[in-house]
Order: structure tokens, then sequence, then C-alpha cells
């Protein structure tokens, strides 16, 4: 077996126990949460950590898949699941049609261009009342297969630990590919990347496309597993607390966004004893890790290690 | 219809010269240190809101209004001594969060200390409107574009005509050469966040008795100055104030003839069409990569 | 070609001959990368066509030439310095692999098994190149020299059969210098046809049956290592103070 598969195994022996020493409820639903922000946040490093291009909108595909599993059942009577696939294709389909001219910008424009995105579709959302509930929100219906749906916060745990597990798979696949060598290659230089015949737009749109997917996945079950969604899921703060979390946890590693979206979905509940004070605090741990850990949590730990371990 | 166009017009001047000034804080601190700081909405925050403080606890409104720049350029100095310049060789990102790190955290503190609510600034000199063309112009917007209009003044003359700004301009053409005939670049950064600072507070204190004003109020200013900043070509102060002025005018346009509910969407829309033409906006120089 | 205002080439016409090594010489600004980023599609000329087999390849993406066999390496490194050395090279055998999305994502069997392959030939360009015991090391760190001699087996990797090195031993000690002409032989001896451009004269008429030489953006002259040396303009633009 390859080192790869010994973690992938390790890492799936780890999600089944971890119920068993979960103490109830409102920590295993602490758990479920972070499944589904690192669902999201893998997705995201994708685009960020191995491709090398900023995304300040990324909340905007979450927020794609939330409302269309929010509406599309409630509303027109569509089975959760095809409402989930509907989203996926509406996600994706919104990536790859402006990949092309938003990928063509550099740094700072770029950063722009996806933040002017996300901002666009929180304000789609909250304006569109009819079908959204506006700024107070909506409820959503269940998620059901064939009238069986997760159920309490176990079953739902089930549903979750399967899906991380299939996300980091797809994700290492990826990154352990020539996809993701191309990936890696155009972040490197895309000088170089040309000069061996990659197609370099054609590659950013394709792990735009990825992360746009896995956003609207993570968005999905959100919605499903909460039961109500505002145009919080979709807004500026959302999409920048996904960026945090990549960063945190690591560009370019697959574990950081795991660790990553685990501690910052954990901090605010942490904090929230601080009454008042949540904020000050977040900025200010936000602000002093990124100093101390300019690469993030991950990688850091791996150099200190002074493993090579890739992540 | 004159009438109704010219009020749109004082509106959307008004709110782009707002805008304008968030945008050269955002072109400051870009062209000395490469950074955007997402922060510089919690300056414009933190204008409106210590000069509500003050002016409730009895200071008189002008005093105010300086004490509130005086507390900005502080927070500004420190934002750059305490978060930017230990990560001064973080990437791009890191340095984007570590921003938005603080912006976070000033946010933290304006609501322990004023509170969540809504407030609003006593206009500087009453709020008996004045008609002009059948149109009426509150004498708070004559404020806002006069002063703005000093600052954008002053601010050429420090960047063309005074030492220090030319040195300043110089680190942001070239960093090492500006090095070499003795010009300190931490000493620019400093410069250009306390400046950026005190700008924001300006903007802040002038618009808050027209838009009201409140802890969480700096982030869509602060981006829509970024949008401002990055509209006209991201470090370039002229283009900071077009890029500003067209942004209000558009604004209020799409507010007073198509829908006031997507008014906020306007920038956003229009950066991604300007940037899809062109890539580094609108007076943003045109170069090759060279390989 | 022009940029802006400055007329960076012109009127030049250029055979490459396969199977030969040839050069690309002349002062600092003659226009000697320029020429090769035009050819390399890195730029798109404003005047004048770039044929590859007859085809007109004018302004095709360097991606597109790269995919027809075209393949270079640059004056200022482009190595992907947080990527492995072994990564870098097999990047260079991209347009063999299998490039779908969805093989990738779900690592099959064809996938892993090119990919496989892939990693055995790169090894094999990495020996070949001299850079083998660095496989392994991020190339961030790796000597100047070894950096190089990468991106060389980076583009030998994509089985080019014109390959472009632009100022290939620029910042290598005389002993490299030596050890890179002969690398220079060996790589024109596989069949690839080899262009570069460089400075250093003694590497140029070393290894080169034809040269050209590029002054103002113009060529000065064309022929072998002998022909050139003997040309008077070439002595007073070039050779007599360089």
């Amino acid at each position: 077996m390859s080192a790869r598969w010994r973690v992938l195994v390790g890492f799936a022996v780890l999600l089944a126990l971890l119920p068993l020493v979960v103490p109830n409820s409102f920590v295993l639903d602490l758990v479920n949460r972070i499944a589904i922000n690192a669902i999201a946040v893998i997705g995201l490093n994708l685009v960020m950590g191995y491709a090398g291009q900023v995304s300040l909108g990324h909340a905007a595909f979450f927020g794609i898949g939330a409302y269309l599993s929010g509406v599309l059942p409630s509303q027109y009577g569509w089975p959760p699941v095809a409402a989930l696939g509907a989203g996926l294709a509406a996600a994706g389909g919104l990536a790859f049609a402006v990949g092309r001219p938003i990928l063509r910008l550099k740094g700072h424009y770029l950063a722009m261009a996806t933040l002017g995105l996300g901002i666009i579709g929180a304000i789609v959302v909250t304006n569109e009342s009819r079908w959204t509930g506006g700024p107070d929100g909506m409820p959503v219906d269940a998620l059901t297969l064939f009238g069986h749906g997760p159920g309490n916060e176990k079953g739902w745990y089930a549903v979750l630990a399967v899906a991380l597990w299939l996300t980091v798979w797809l994700a290492q696949n990826l990154v352990d590919s020539p996809v993701g060598r191309a990936l890696r290659t155009l972040h490197g230089s895309e000088p170089a990347a040309q000069s061996v015949g990659i197609d370099v737009p054609k590659y950013k749109v394709r792990a735009f496309v990825v992360a746009a997917m896995l956003a609207s996945f993570a968005g999905s079950l959100f919605a499903h597993y909460v039961g109500f969604i505002t145009p919080q899921v979709s807004s500026f703060m959302h999409s920048i607390e996904l960026v945090t979390m990549v960063v945190v946890g690591g560009m370019a590693s697959v574990w950081g966004s795991v660790l990553g979206a685990a501690l910052l979905t954990a901090l605010p509940q942490l904090l929230a004893d601080f009454e008042g004070w949540e904020m000050v605090l977040f900025g200010g741990l936000l602000v002093v890790t990124m100093v101390l850990l300019p690469r993030g949590v991950v990688p850091t730990l791996a150099r200190r290690l002074g493993g090579r371990a890739r992540a | 219809m004159l009438s109704e166009f010219l009020q749109f017009l004082f509106a959307g001047v008004t709110s782009g010269s707002i805008y304008a000034l968030a945008a050269l804080g955002f072109a400051i601190i870009f062209n000395a240190s490469g950074v955007i700081n997402f922060a510089q909405g919690e300056f414009i925050m933190l204008g409106g809101m210590v000069s509500v403080a003050l002016a409730a606890a009895g200071l008189p409104l002008p005093f105010a209004v300086v004490a509130s720049v005086l507390v900005s350029v502080v927070v500004g100095i420190g934002v750059e001594k305490g978060a930017i310049e230990p990560a001064r060789r973080a990437e791009t990102v890191t340095l984007i969060i570590i921003t938005i790190g603080a912006s976070i955290l000033i946010q933290g503190l304006a609501q322990v200390i004023f509170g969540k609510g809504q407030h609003a600034l006593q206009p500087f000199s009453g709020d008996t409107p004045i008609l002009v063309g059948g149109a009426s112009l509150l004498p708070q917007s004559l404020w806002v574009l006069g002063v703005s209009a000093i600052v954008v003044a002053a601010l050429w003359g420090f960047f063309n005509r005074t030492l220090a700004g030319k040195a300043m301009l110089a680190v942001s053409y070239n960093r090492l050469g500006a090095q070499l005939v003795g010009i300190e670049p931490r000493r620019v950064w400093l410069v250009a966040f306390g400046l950026s600072g005190g700008l924001g507070a300006v903007a802040g204190a002038l618009s808050a008795p027209i838009t009201m004003t409140s802890y969480d109020a700096g982030l869509m200013l602060g981006l829509k100055g970024f949008v401002a900043a990055t509209l006209g070509g991201l470090g370039n102060g002229l283009g900071a104030v077009v890029g500003g002025l067209l942004l209000g005018v558009a604004e209020a346009m799409t507010a007073g003839y198509v829908s006031s509910a997507y008014k906020d969407a306007v920038p956003f829309v229009l950066i991604l069409l300007v940037l899809v033409f062109l890539p580094r906006g609108l007076l943003g120089a045109r170069s090759a990569d060279r390989v | 070609m022009r940029f802006g205002g400055v007329q960076a080439l012109a009127g030049i016409s250029y055979l490459v001959q396969p199977g030969r090594v040839q050069s690309v010489i002349g002062p600092n600004g003659a226009g000697k990368t320029t020429l090769f980023n035009v050819i390399t599609g890195v730029y798109r000329p404003t005047e004048g066509r770039v044929l590859l087999d007859g085809d007109d390849v004018s302004g095709q993406s360097p991606d597109r030439l790269a995919r027809r066999g075209v393949a270079r390496t640059f004056q200022n490194l482009q190595v992907c310095l947080q990527m492995s050395a072994l990564d870098n090279v097999m990047a260079g055998a991209h347009r063999h692999l299998g490039q779908g999305l969805l093989p990738s994502l779900l690592h099959l069997r064809a996938t892993r098994r090119a990919d496989a392959q892939a990693r055995d030939a790169a090894m094999e360009w990495m020996r070949f190149v001299g850079v083998d015991r660095y496989a392994l090391r991020d190339a961030d760190g790796l000597p100047y020299g070894a950096l190089k001699r990468l991106e060389i087996a980076r583009a030998l990797a994509s089985k080019p059969r014109l390959l472009f090195l632009d100022e290939p031993a620029a910042g290598l000690n005389p002993t490299e210098k030596v050890a890179m002409r002969d690398l220079i032989h060996a790589i024109s001896e596989r069949g690839v046809t080899v262009v570069l451009v460089e400075h250093d004269m003694k590497l140029v008429m070393g290894v080169s049956e034809r040269i050209l030489v590029l002054d103002y953006g113009r060529k000065l002259a064309e022929g072998s290592a002998d022909e050139v040396r003997a040309n008077p303009d070439v002595v007073a633009a070039y050779l007599g103070h360089g």
C-alpha cells in the first residue's frame, strides 16, 4: 500500500472512531459543521494554494448550492438530491463561464474581480426575496433519498464523514496527477507552463470549476443540515472565512484545509464565552497567527519537523 | 426632469467624493508597500464613530472631528507597526488576511467601545437644503465636496512639491533605488498608513451626517473604495479620484432611474466589466511580462 | 516587431536548419531574446510571419507551439521553486500525458501508468543533464547551475524537435561552461535541433554549425563560425568591442 493510501485509510479509521469519543451532540454538531466547511475549503485551496489564483468570492458558489437546495425542493417540488445536482451544475457552469475572462487577471485585480462576483451573488439573494426570503432567510426541506434522510446529528455525521473522505480522496488524486502538476507549474511560472504545452487559461478554469462545484456541494449540505439559510452563506464575510481557513491551515495542503476548517469553525464557539469581545479576539488571533505562521499551520509544522511530507 | 437628474448627480458626486477619498487611501498604501489594506474601511468608520462619540460627550464638533482624524492616524500607524511590518515578506494572500484580521479587530473594538447602534453626526452647518436648478443640495454635501477637493489638492502638492512626498513616490517606483539614495522604506510605509488613516477618518466624519454610521459601516465603504481604486488603475492617484466619482454617480443614477435595491451591486458589476476589457483598470499601465 | 515606437526587429529572415546546432549572437539589446520570443509565440509579430513545417504559426500561443514540439529555456530562470526538481521535469512531459480532468480526479489506472512512465523518463532526463541527485529536493535552494540544467531537462522531457536555449551559459563558471557545451552536443546528437542565444563566444564558436549575428534588430551576418569571425562588419560591431 502506498504512503498516500495508508494516510487515507488512517483518516477513514479516524473518522469512523471519532463519534465514540465525541462527548455530546453539541460537539458532534460542531464536527459536522467542520466537515461541511472543509469540503468547500479543500476546493478553494485547489484554486488558491495549488493554482495560485486568489478568490475572494467563493461564498457565491456556496450560496448557489445552498439556495438551490433551499428553493427547488420547497417551491418547485424537486427531490433534494436533484436540487443538489442542479447546484453543482449551476456553480460549475457559472465558474466555467466567468473563469476565462476573470482568471486572466493578476494579483489584486483578480482579488477585486472575484470579490465583486461574490458580492453580486450576495446582493442577488438578498434582493430576490420572492424565492430566497430576502435578508430574513428561508427554511430548507430535509435531505431525503427515497424517503430516507440522515435524521439526527449522528446520521448526518455518517453522511458528512463519507462526503469529506471522498473530497479528500478526490483532491489528493488531482494534486498528484498530470492536471495537478500542470496547476502547480502554472502557479510557479506561467511562461514555464506555456513552454511545456500547458494551456494556462484552460487549467485555471478547470481548478476554478472543481472548486466552485465543491463549494456548491458544501453549500447544499449546509442548507439541509442546518435547515435554514440566510444571505450570510453567500456574503463577503463568508468568502473571507473560507479564504482564512485555507491560509491558516496552509496553502497547497489538503490536510491543511481540513485543519484550517476545524480551527476556524471551532474558534468562534470557544470565543463565545468572551461576550462582546469575540470579534476583537478573533481579529487579533488571526493577525498573530498569520504573522507568526505566514505559510499556515500544516506547512510550517511539516517544515519544523523536518519532514518533507507533501500533504 | 432636469431637476431630478441634478438631484441624482448631487447625491452621486457627494458619495463619489467619499469613495474617492477611500480609494486614495488604498492607492497611497498600495504605492508605498504593495499591500491592499482591507482595513481602509475601518478608518472611515472610526472617523464617523469617534466624532459621534466625542461630540456626544460634549466636545465641540470641530474638535471632535479633528480628534477622530488623529485617532485614525494613530490606528493606521498601529496597523502598520503591529501587523504589516512584522509580516513584510509574506505572500500577497497572507497580507490580505492580515489586513482583514486587523479590520475585524478594529471593528470588534469599536463594537465594544461604541456599541452596536446606528449613529448620526450633526451636520457641520445646519440641514437647510439649498435649491439649485430645482434640486435640493444639503449644506453637508458642500462640505464633503469642498473638503475633498482641498484634500486632493493638498495630496497632489504633497506628492509633487515636497521632498517627503517625492520620496514616497520614489519608493513606489523603485524600492531598491530609493534605498540607495537614503530613503528608508519602512518610514515611508508608516507615513503611508498614517496618511491613509487620516484620509479615511476625514471621509468618515464628512459623510457621517448624511449616511449614519455604525461599528460595521466600514466594510462596504472600504470595498467600494477598493473598487474605485482598481477602476482607475491601482496606485494611480488621479485614477482613484476619477474612479471614486464615477462610481458614486453610476450608483446614484442606478438608484434613481433603475432600482435602488441593486444600487450596491453597481460598483461591482462596473468593475467586472472594466476588468474584462481593461485588465489593469481605466488608467492603469499597460505592460508585457518579461521572460 | 515593434514595442510602442521601438522597432525591435526589422527585416530578418532566418531559417532554422534541422538537425544542427545554431546560435544567435549580438550585442546587448540587439533583439536576440525578442527573436526567440517571436518564434516561440510569446510575442505576436507586428509584421512578418513565423513558419513551422511550412505552416504559418505567427502569433500562436507558446503552449500550442510547445505541443507541436517547440521547447525552450529562459534567460531569467523560470523554474517552479515550490515544486520538487523531479516534478519540474515531469511537467515537461505534460503534452504526452493524459490531460482529462476526470481521469486525473479518479486516478484511473491508465493515468497512473502514464504518470509512472513519465516519472521514469524524467529521471532519465535528469541523469542525462546531470541533476538526478537533486530529484526529490525542492527546486528552491538548488545551485544556480543545477537550475539551468533542470530547465533543459524539463524542455527535453517534452521530447521537442526544436529546442531554444536562451543564454544557457550565463552565470556559469568555466568548468560548468565546458560541461554545458558537451551537453548541447549530446542533445544535438539525439536528433534535436538546437538554437541558442549566447554571449559566451567560446561556447558559441565551439558548438554552433551556423551563427546569426544581430545588431540593432537587424541581421548583420549569417554563416559558419569561421565566416562570421572573418566578417568585417561583425568584427566592427561586435567582436571589436566585445
